[in-house]
């Protein structure tokens, strides 16, 4: 009978590692905290950001405050990679960052957010970003995001510049030549991070369109001119050995420091790396300003829903203290908190914010709302995907890698294909 | 015709068991083929559910998150032909693979014939070729890109040091595809020198006893009798080194991250980017279904060439 003790061994002892995997590889999703009282925020933030400090210590005080458990999830290159992973397998935080893509790609994740008690006190230049057809909101705004030209003022005056005098392509240009001369870097950027390449080409390409050419693009023609024309003046700032040389291996935070350090000019990027410039440098002279006009008639600035945007899942099973910890985001000195942080302007109309070194830029060019602010060209005009091909493309002609035409095509032929898609 | 793997696994010949125990045999046999059941449902839910569901995503144009998907039949495959960054891509993918290979076969086998033997010194020596196996890619990547960066990069201070400019090492498509060849060679030849070794202290002394006699030395030594009998082992390597090459992701995506441009992505790293960052992940699932042919046809046609070294051996 020995070897059917073991036979019954061998079988009960299958069965259960049978069962243990299936146990394992089950899938099953239970929610998040037993009792009601644990939310999980997956966040889109570096952990050594400005932004991330403050969001901690928020969460600490709610924390506190309401004895509900709020456990952070973090990311900031593959941010988007995971989140899309997480939505795809139906596995959606209970609050995460929008990251600027809460109505065109997280909406139908996302609970209506149009009753909260701050709803209404938006920044209406929040609006055409943010808000359906309907006026629907779907992500509370903890800043309004401004971008422009940033630039050293030490580095200007030292090549004899005055920014506020930087408002054409041509001015612009003379400012490069003036700094280069002076053998600092006039334009500094990053290859390695997925993004500020990208930046540049989003932030010439709206004004490089005209308005029926910007209706062509929503209607699913790519207008190619206006296109070549924005990389033809990026492959001339290449030619002319504007770029840093370290351009494929720098990374954003090299951007911040650049900056803070006197390394370099200009950077086409948010105001956020100059919060975070700050950091490695509180004395550094630093600001922005608006970007020169290309086919419009006045510099402008580039904004819309900020990084530090976040929303509720609908299908979340905590809904009301998530939605309760927003409100708590909203008010005066929290909201004012996370808008510093980035160092841009508030999400609400209300909340006052101290800009610190940055005042002057802000207050001579967004307080007064004299200065026109565009929306994003890629989140507007482009189908949702082609960001990535933007950056990708830019980066190989500023790499050299590529030239204008073929990084051309290349967005072309990706516009094609997802605007079939949509 | 059975294989070499199947001669040296074949059991000599016993007697049939005796009618007693033949039912035994059977329900224990039985009972031994219910083990199979664990690896079997692992391997149907990590490896063969995964593989059918990318390869039916191929067929779609999902973006790889929204419920929505539509079938678009061979239109994703069809596109694979005339996208200039997916060529790019395989022609990059070859590169890694068969530059890597050829590099780490030279490499791995003039240090194996150099530290075959004992000796304290040639086994610390081993061991230190072969550590960096043991090492993530991604560390390995990491602690590369410290070493070619073109600001605070320790290869570029030390140029300075000795008053010749920095250098911007990944600053072209053609530099950074040599220098991954060059860090994924690097981080596996201790790979190819162990398998190497092993082959070597497989061929017995008489052989070469019997060919000094008739008069052979040195590199008459080496190609007529190591490397002709080495021929097991150099497919083994090749086999290992290929599918490595072939599939190289992560010091890509920690290196460069497929750039400048696109100019440096193995299908693998472009898998990802079309994936998430293009959101196109029925295109890169099609993507993913032609590495997977090309990685099986140069598998297949090793294992066969392995399978005749082994029955010519």
């Amino acid at each position: 009978m020995k070897h059917l003790r073991a036979g019954r061994w061998a079988k009960t002892a299958a069965i259960a590692a049978v069962t243990a995997m299936l146990a394992v590889t089950g899938c099953s999703r239970a929610p998040s905290g037993g009792g009601g009282d644990t939310l999980e925020f997956f966040l889109n933030m570096g952990a050594d950001t400005p932004q991330h400090k403050v969001m901690t210590e928020l969460i600490d005080t709610y924390e506190q405050q309401k004895g509900v458990t709020i456990n952070v999830t973090q990311a900031s290159t593959d941010y988007e990679d995971q989140m899309k992973v997480r939505l795809a397998a139906g596995n959606v935080p209970d609050l995460f960052s929008t990251h600027g893509w809460s109505l065109l790609r997280y909406s139908k994740f996302l609970e209506p957010l149009t009753d909260q008690p701050w709803a209404k006190d938006v920044n209406p230049a929040l609006d055409s970003a943010m808000r359906d057809a309907d006026g629907n909101i779907f992500a509370f705004p903890g800043e309004t995001d401004v971008a422009g030209l940033l630039y050293n003022a030490d580095v200007l005056s030292g090549a004899g510049v005055d920014p506020s005098k930087v408002t054409t392509w041509d001015d612009f240009d003379a400012a490069a030549k003036a700094v280069a001369d002076k053998g600092k870097t006039p334009i500094y950027s990053s290859g390695k991070s997925q993004g500020p390449a990208g930046h540049i080409a989003d932030y010439l390409a709206i004004d490089a369109y005209t308005r029926p050419e910007l209706d062509q693009l929503k209607a699913g023609t790519f207008v190619t001119e206006p296109y070549t024309g924005l990389l033809t003046r990026v492959e001339t700032w290449r030619k002319n050995g504007w770029f840093n040389k370290d351009y494929t291996s720098a990374s954003q935070d090299d951007m911040a420091r650049a900056l803070a350090d006197g390394a370099t000019g200009f950077e086409f990027m948010q105001t956020s790396v100059l919060s975070q410039a700050l950091t490695y440098n509180p004395d550094a002279k630093i600001g922005f300003l608006p970007l020169p006009p290309t086919t419009g008639d006045k510099p402008y600035l580039v904004g819309g829903e900020g990084i530090d945007s976040f929303g509720v899942s609908k299908t979340s099973t905590h809904k009301q203290q998530a939605l309760d910890f927003l409100t708590f985001l909203s008010q005066q000195d929290n909201a004012a908190k996370l808008a510093e942080a980035t160092a841009s302007a508030p999400g609400l109309k209300s909340v006052k914010v101290d800009f610190g070194p940055l005042a002057s830029s802000f207050e001579t060019y967004v307080t007064p709302g004299t200065t026109p602010v565009q929306a994003y060209f890629d989140r507007v005009y482009l189908p949702n995907g082609m960001w990535n091909t933007m950056v990708a493309t830019t980066d190989s002609v500023i790499s050299g890698q590529g030239s204008v035409n073929a990084a051309v095509d290349q967005m072309k032929r990706q516009f094609e294909t997802l605007f079939g898609q949509q | 015709m059975t294989s070499a793997l199947q001669r040296s696994a074949a059991q000599p010949p016993t007697a049939p068991p005796a009618p007693a125990t033949a039912g035994r045999a059977r329900r224990s046999g039985s009972y031994i083929n219910l083990m199979y059941i664990p690896a079997i449902v692992l391997f149907a839910v990590f490896v063969l559910y995964p593989l059918i569901q990318g390869i039916g995503l191929a067929f779609t144009n999902w973006d790889g998150y929204s419920p929505d998907k539509k079938f678009v039949g061979l239109d994703n495959f069809a596109r694979l032909f005339t996208d200039t960054t997916f060529l790019t891509a395989l022609r990059n993918t070859l590169l890694y693979g068969f530059g890597c290979t050829v590099l780490q076969q030279i490499l791995g086998l003039a240090l194996a014939l150099a530290l075959d033997g004992g000796g304290r010194l040639r086994t610390g020596a081993r061991a230190i070729i072969y550590l960096p196996v043991l090492v993530s890619p991604v560390v390995m990547g990491m602690m590369y890109s410290f070493l070619f960066q073109y600001d605070r990069g320790a290869l570029n201070d030390i140029l300075v040091s000795i008053g010749v400019p920095r250098v911007a090492w990944l600053s072209s498509g053609a530099g950074a595809v040599a220098i991954i060849i060059l860090i994924n060679t690097l981080q596996f030849v201790g790979l190819s020198m162990v398998i190497y070794l092993a082959g070597l202290q497989s061929i017995g002394t008489e052989v070469y006893e019997a060919a000094e006699i008739d008069g052979a030395r040195g590199w008459k030594l080496l190609t007529t009798i190591t490397i002709p009998l080495l021929r097991a082992s150099f497919i083994s390597s090749m086999i290992i080194n290929l599918i490595g090459g072939l599939k190289l992701f992560d010091v890509i995506q920690v290196l460069t991250g497929g750039g400048p441009g696109y100019a440096s992505h193995s299908v693998s790293t472009l898998i990802g980017r079309t994936y998430f960052g293009q959101q196109a992940a029925g295109y890169a699932s099609a993507m993913g279904v032609a590495l997977f042919i090309l990685i099986a046809l140069v598998s297949v046609f090793l294992v066969a060439r392995m399978d005749r070294s082994g029955r010519d051996a």
